[in-house]
């Protein structure tokens, strides 16, 4: 089970240009993207399922510093979990990497990074490589205006 | 069902329950066997075993305690009535009263008369770590990545704190109020009284929730006998009647438009229950909801109707749930006190709710005016599935 290798996450994948960017699904019938990838649409059941690539921004819309880590996780704690609203209206639930997680503000800008975490509790578990939303960057943050007020019209 | 109700095809002429708690001296069966044995001697004029046709049984996780396989069809042998038709009832958090809801269909369909509905489930048997927050991410991949039950329901509490005002106190209200009530329910894992203070001092488990935010693991059994409501007189002067159900799934993590204010589940369950009942919620006179956490209650007394949507906080915390207050809820203990063997929660909200309605709940008796009460779980990564039960006194 212990692998001093790198596992990579299933869900990340490489845009043309090398980024790590998320993978979703997408269906031609229904028009609906979702995340994480499901085999068949979670709308209509269609069998169209195609590999989507999620933006990489969005902005924070819940958060939680969690105290107790759960079985299987075996990175910092306390440690930062959520939902980010991306850029195209998709709301995921990620884990939130942020050195101060209970300074997190509802929100504000988050952008996509890859991270590696312990596999296991002994130091020769390795790592794996998993992906997590951090406060943006300026260079990576996403435009303000699609935060809140934009977002509640999905309701 | 499209006649507008009350349905009332249905009984509820027995009612019983173990006392919640951490049960290591019993395994499962003498769990079920206990909440049969008090069943049974609820059963005012008397109930001979073999009048039982068939049984369900609630169990959410065998896994819990070894037994995913046959949980559920071992219990009629292990506790007298062997031969008996039985099946085994799973749907998440609302297992329970999902199974009440089978067992009601069941009756309605004319194929039984009698049936008994036991909810079991034994859940401090392993550790937290090999137990229930292990299954719980279940090789999800995102939620074996951290999260956990409170983990998830959480960020509803900060959206609703930072959408409406919410506050900590007023989350912490509904665990005083529940507590309150525990201390007056012999039944309750739970039975002291706790203050604001203690809440908001307690350790925090994932902000904005501390440990006395969030209910406990408990094992325990609970068992109602279900009639048609023809027979109902031979059991008993004083029958609760089946008046509507509702049930409702929704995308669980997969939803995108989750707006983390609420759960659309709740909301459909609901709605459909309150059609076949044919009543409003403002004719209910108490209810047992799904507070696994303080912000859940406050999210399902909205979504049931009880009070507008982003109200809820400000209503618990000016007392409207309260025993004497507009609309009493949650006056077992509700899960943060009483406790929630999953499968047992939803057959002992319905049991509460028959003490009510037959005036026997003592100190915690609400006032009856309309003699309607509505029993809700919801669950299944947190906005996966619901059902809503309603009960009534009132013959159709």
């Amino acid at each position: 089970m212990a692998s001093a290798e790198p596992q990579t996450d299933s869900m990340i994948s490489r845009n043309g240009d090398g980024q790590a960017v998320l993978l979703g699904g997408f269906s031609e019938q229904s028009q609906h993207s979702h995340f994480p990838r499901a085999l068949v649409c979670p709308y209509t059941g269609a069998n169209d399922v195609v590999d989507h690539e999620l933006p990489s921004t969005g902005v924070l819309w819940a958060c939680t510093v969690v105290n107790s880590a759960p079985p299987g996780y075996f990175g910092k704690v306390p440690f930062g979990f959520g939902v980010v609203q991306l850029d195209d209206g998709l709301r995921i639930v990620t884990r939130i990497a942020a050195d101060d997680p209970a300074s997190l503000q509802i929100g504000q800008p988050m952008g996509l990074i890859i991270e590696d975490l312990p596999a296991g509790a002994d130091q020769d578990a390795g790592t794996m490589q998993i992906w997590a939303f951090a406060p943006a960057s300026d260079d990576t943050a996403s435009d303000d205006t699609a935060s809140d007020d934009t977002a509640s019209g999905a309701r | 069902m499209k006649t507008p109700g009350p349905w009332n095809k249905v009984a509820v002429v027995g009612a019983g329950m173990i006392r919640f708690g951490e049960l290591f001296d019993q395994s499962y069966e003498q769990m079920a066997a206990g909440a049969w044995r008090a069943c049974r001697e609820s059963v005012d004029l008397g109930l001979d075993p073999s009048q039982v046709e068939a049984m369900f049984v609630a169990t959410q996780r065998g896994t819990l305690w070894g037994q995913e396989g046959i949980g559920g069809n071992t219990v009629p042998s292990a506790i007298g009535l062997s031969g008996v038709p039985c099946t085994r009832i799973e749907n998440a958090c609302p297992t329970g009263s999902d199974a009440f809801r089978v067992g009601a269909m069941a009756v309605a369909s004319g194929v039984h008369d009698v049936v008994l509905v036991i909810g079991v489930e034994k859940m401090r048997d392993k550790s937290a770590e090999e137990g229930l927050l292990a299954r719980a991410a279940g090789g999800h991949p995102i939620y074996t990545r951290g999260e956990s039950a409170p983990v998830l329901f959480a960020p509803f509490a900060t959206r609703h704190m930072h959408e409406y005002g919410t506050t900590k106190e007023m989350l912490a209200s509904v665990a005083v109020k529940n507590h309150y009530n525990g201390a007056r329910d012999p039944f309750a894992h739970f039975q002291n009284e706790i203050t604001v203070d203690q809440v908001l001092a307690a350790p925090e488990v994932c902000s904005p929730l501390g440990l006395l935010d969030c209910c406990p693991q408990t094992d325990g059994a609970a068992a109602v006998l279900l009639v048609s409501a023809e027979r109902a007189q031979e059991f008993t002067d004083s029958p609760v009647y089946v008046a509507g159900f509702g049930v409702a799934t929704d995308h669980p993590y997969l939803h995108e438009k989750q707006d983390y204010l609420g759960l659309l589940a709740s909301r459909l369950a609901s709605a459909r229950a309150y059609e076949m009942a044919g009543i409003v919620p403002k004719q209910l006179d108490c209810a047992e909801v799904h507070d696994c956490f303080t912000i859940t209650e406050i999210l399902d007394i909205e979504d049931l109707g009880f009070c507008e949507k982003g109200s809820g906080g400000a209503f618990s915390a000016a007392g409207e749930t309260a025993i004497g207050g507009s609309m009493p809820v949650n006056t077992s203990g509700g899960l943060l006190a009483k406790g929630h063997p999953i499968g047992a929660t939803g057959i002992a909200q319905i049991i509460e709710l028959w003490w009510q309605l037959r005036e026997q709940a003592g100190p915690r008796q609400v006032a009856l005016k309309n003699g309607y009460a509505l029993q809700h779980n919801v669950g299944g990564r947190g906005s996966g599935v619901s059902v809503v039960n309603i009960l009534t006194r009132n013959a159709k």
